[in-house]
């Protein structure tokens, strides 16, 4: 029963990186997060219901049942949140990253500063940013012009987080 | 199964508490230093410590589990902290604070209020710097450190099949 918790780990992130595998490609670019957020939801949810299913099917004490619940669902966030600010997000977003493909698409040849302006510019990092923030509803465009949307967002909690790291470690 | 988890926040609380009491006392002597975050070793030493004195003999599911747990505490953290040291303020932050600071921001003074040298050329010199890319004859190329980097980031992409970066 124990080895419950671990077995449980492994089955969420193999479905959450299979259901990644197949539908991510296939996701509006500026929705992949909440893509991602909304499919480890409904991955916990699901495996949440198995649990207890499994423990009224075997007769086994829901009390127990509810501990390995949380604590196998405590690890699965933090390995997906982890996932998501180590990994998914500077692919997604990071201007270095972008760079470094960019410079390493052109091979041998190499790439002149005329040519990368051309292909990765301010306007292209500005305005994709921009969308992102429209299609998750952070920005709102009325008229040509754009305003910060009043509602907490995901991205507001992520700057929260940074703030109160300021805060705790000051430079 | 409880007792392990708690041991893990227990045991990350505390290394937490002296991480911001390291970091202000090297701040006092304007020192920055990444093996500071050493000191999340210590709450391995602690969560062993503990299963000794609870006579736990051997590591069982929910022990391992803890201390995974214990250890995507610390990834997070370390996260945040080097985001925190190196990043600074994201393009995404800028444009976020700019329109709050101001209504009715149209493209062009978005774009007019962001400077191409801050959100690309720094970033560029940067590489270049830290030898990932090396201009010759006024062409950018990648060093064998780059064409790493870039393998990694092709094999990520094939997989998924997602442009990558942005």
């Amino acid at each position: 029963m124990d080895a419950l918790i671990l077995i449980i780990n492994v089955i969420q992130c193999s479905i959450f990186f299979v259901v990644l595998y197949f539908f991510l490609r296939k996701t509006f670019v500026y929705r992949r997060t909440s893509f991602l957020l909304k499919t480890c939801l409904s991955i916990s949810v699901l495996s949440i219901s198995a649990l207890l299913l499994i423990a009224s099917w075997l007769n086994i004490a829901l009390s127990q049942m509810v501990q390995i619940a949380i604590a196998s669902q405590l690890v699965y966030f933090l390995l997906i949140i982890i996932y998501i600010l180590s990994i998914f997000s500077y692919i997604e977003s990071s201007i270095t990253l972008k760079l470094i493909h960019i410079i390493g698409l052109a091979g041998a040849k190499g790439l002149s500063r005329n040519e990368l302006a051309n292909i990765y510019n301010k306007e292209y990092i500005v305005m994709r940013r921009i969308n992102r923030f429209i299609e998750n509803k952070i920005v709102i465009k009325q008229s040509n012009c754009y305003q910060r949307n009043k509602n907490l967002s995901l991205f507001d909690l992520r700057s929260l987080v940074i703030k109160a790291f300021i805060f705790m470690f000051p430079s | 199964m409880v007792i392990e988890f708690v041991i893990s926040t227990v045991s990350f609380a505390v290394c937490f508490v002296f991480h911001m009491l390291f970091h202000r006392i090297l701040l006092l002597w304007r020192k920055k230093s990444m093996s500071i975050l050493l000191i999340y070793i210590v709450g391995i030493v602690i969560q062993i410590v503990s299963y000794r004195v609870l006579n736990a003999s051997e590591v069982t599911s929910s022990s391992l589990s803890a201390f995974v747990f214990y250890l995507g505490l610390v990834c997070i953290t370390s996260i945040f902290y080097f985001g925190r040291i190196l990043e600074g303020l994201t393009p995404s932050d800028k444009i976020l604070q700019l329109l709050v600071s101001k209504d009715n921001f149209t493209k062009a003074t978005l774009l007019k209020a962001m400077s191409e040298h801050e959100l690309v050329n720094l970033r560029l010199f940067s590489l270049i710097h830290k030898r990932y890319v090396y201009e010759e004859n006024c062409f950018y190329r990648l060093t064998n450190k780059g064409k790493g980097i870039f393998k990694i980031l092709e094999i990520y992409s094939k997989i998924f099949r997602i442009e990558v970066g942005g």
